[in-house]
């Protein structure tokens, strides 16, 4: 819904609109920081390891939720991907305002849960591949990064993943 | 040791797109009034108020800053709390604690949303719950994390997308016989499967509405529910339970299952005796905010065996009349009234204990026992057992 639609869509007998805009800066931490800036100067991804259950984070954690433990260092990280698997995808065909820039994204876009190689965690990013019938369970794709010129120490430093072709 | 608890009022709010006649305070007023007056009691009786909503869905950060007068919290003991789409579910089981710890006798508690007051931006609020740092870019809200469900139960069951339409429309007959339901649509299978895509494999007539209206209850300890009314509906258990975070991938176990409904469904389950849960429960209030969830997460709460699920639905077993009623009062996707919705669920199945809930009264048999679920937040989980008898 456009700011325009929402606004029509408020027709009340007597009421007000109103927006909130509030900047945010949100802490990553040692460890997601460390990954991030390990995407942005490095362009590597990286999942840690519980030492109690064994479990994979990706990315990597402090603590895991299931142990309460704290999880492995830095120099404990496995380097994961650039390629992977998708486990399930969706396909993004109704726009929604975006909370961080009050616009809609772009339709259409997938949404896929991808495990990438090298440890079994998964996490969620952007398909290239839109079309649900190119779309299939268990089809290997890639990482796509921006030039390191442009790279800021965000998840988005990855633009999408695409299909790798036979 | 807690004391026993009662359930000795029931009121909602009509559950609209609009409320243009009332503000949020008037709103939770109405579903309050209504509670006491089934409870026959005045605030006069109320020891103590509790109030939840979430707020960003009003863009009004603590609502119990506008909303005394209507709550009745004046110069009471109260709070106002926001736990998701669980808030509901919390609202009653913090309204129990109070009584059953045996501080207050006598408590009123209220859930409601205006979900109008965002415009219809339901989902961008949502999106908010995500991490803004590895999830929230890629988030999609409710309807994708949804729309993730019926992609994983399709394609693992190969069941195709009848049996998403039939849970719908059996949600529709259900909510056509629901005064207090938001749509009240005469669907067919064929309008849902037709229905536009919102985000694939999920259509818009799979996912519940963005609805406004208010829940009240009114919980009382044994002494007091003996003597404000003759049909008492008993807390017999709950659990609660929460998984790590709101998007199920951060769980380095790629499985499709909400692992806290599962947790939370063998604990009520062995706690209370239930072998055989269809047998064992008579009625089922979910809170499945689209069709596909009835149909996956019956496998979750346990209720049959995976990939069972969209055979029972398609042999009718969930429907008003069938062996195993799921959602009589039309459920989430007809109404969605989200800080209410969990409330809704308790209090509709309160109602078909009592056998008070009208044209979707259960028809099999005179229910006893009936369990109601929450969901929301992080994948957080509540499940309350409801019971006709004390013991």
């Amino acid at each position: 819904m456009t700011k325009q639609e929402a606004q029509e869509y408020m027709i009340v007998p007597c009421g007000i609109n109103g927006e909130m805009n509030i900047p945010y800066s949100w802490g990553a931490g040692d460890f997601v920081g460390k990954a991030l800036e390990e995407l942005r100067d490095n362009g590597k991804i990286y999942a840690n390891k519980c030492p109690q259950c064994g479990r994979f984070h990706l990315p990597p954690r402090k603590v895991c939720g299931r142990c309460h433990v704290e999880m492995e260092g830095r120099e404990n990280w496995i380097e994961v991907g650039p390629k992977g698997t998708v486990l399930m995808f969706t396909v993004t065909v109704t726009p929604f305002l975006e909370p961080e820039t009050g616009k809609p994204r772009q339709v259409p876009y997938t949404v896929a849960t991808i495990q990438l190689d090298g440890a079994p965690a998964a996490f969620e990013h952007y398909l290239k591949e839109t079309d649900p019938e190119k779309l299939k369970v268990g089809m290997r794709v890639e990482a796509v990064l921006k030039p390191k010129e442009q790279r800021r120490g965000d998840v988005r430093d990855i633009i999408q993943f695409r299909t790798i072709e036979k | 040791m807690a004391r026993k608890v009662a359930i000795v009022g029931i009121g909602q709010t009509e559950h609209k797109t609009r409320h243009p006649e009332c503000s949020h305070a008037e709103l939770i007023n109405e579903a309050a009034r209504r509670a006491l007056e089934d409870a026959q009691l005045t605030i006069k009786d109320i020891d103590a108020v509790l109030n939840g909503n979430m707020d960003l869905f009003e863009g009004h950060n603590l609502l119990d800053t506008i909303t005394v007068d209507g709550s009745g919290a004046y110069l009471k003991p109260g709070r106002k709390m926001n736990t998701g789409g669980t808030t509901g579910g919390t609202m009653v089981t913090s309204a129990w604690y109070h009584v059953a710890s045996g501080i207050y006798d006598v408590v009123l508690t209220i859930a409601s949303e205006k979900q109008e007051e965002s415009g219809g931006n339901t989902t961008s609020a949502i999106i908010t719950c995500a991490d803004p740092l590895a999830y929230r870019p890629f988030s999609t809200g409710a309807v994708g994390a949804l729309a993730m469900v019926a992609a994983r139960y399709m394609h693992d069951t190969g069941c195709g997308e009848e049996p998403g339409a039939i849970a719908r429309v059996k949600a529709a007959d259900n909510a056509l016989k629901n005064p207090y339901a938001h749509l009240k649509l005469h669907l067919t299978l064929e309008d849902v499967l037709e229905s536009r895509m919102l985000i694939y494999p999920l259509r818009l007539l799979h996912m519940c509405p963005q609805s406004s209206g208010a829940c009240a209850l009114v919980l009382a300890s044994e002494e007091k529910a003996k003597k404000i009314t003759k049909k008492p509906v008993w807390f017999k258990d709950h659990v609660i339970s929460h998984q790590e975070c709101f998007k199920r991938p951060l769980s380095p176990d790629p499985t499709p299952s909400m692992i806290s409904q599962t947790d939370a469904a063998r604990k009520l389950y062995q706690r209370n005796g239930v072998t055989q849960p269809r047998r064992d429960i008579d009625v089922f209030e979910m809170y499945e905010p689209a069709a596909w969830a009835e149909i996956a997460w019956m496998e979750d709460f346990l209720l049959c065996e995976r990939g069972e699920a969209w055979k029972l639905v398609e042999r009718g077993v969930t429907a008003l009349d069938g062996e195993f009623p799921i959602n009589p009062s039309g459920g989430v996707v007809s109404t969605n009234s989200i800080g209410a919705t969990a409330m809704v669920r308790v209090a509709e199945a309160a109602l078909q204990i009592r056998g008070d809930a009208g044209a979707h009264q259960v028809t099999r048999k005179e229910p006893k026992t009936a369990v109601a679920t929450a969901f929301g937040g992080c994948n957080w989980t509540i499940m309350t057992l409801l019971s006709k008898n004390l013991d």
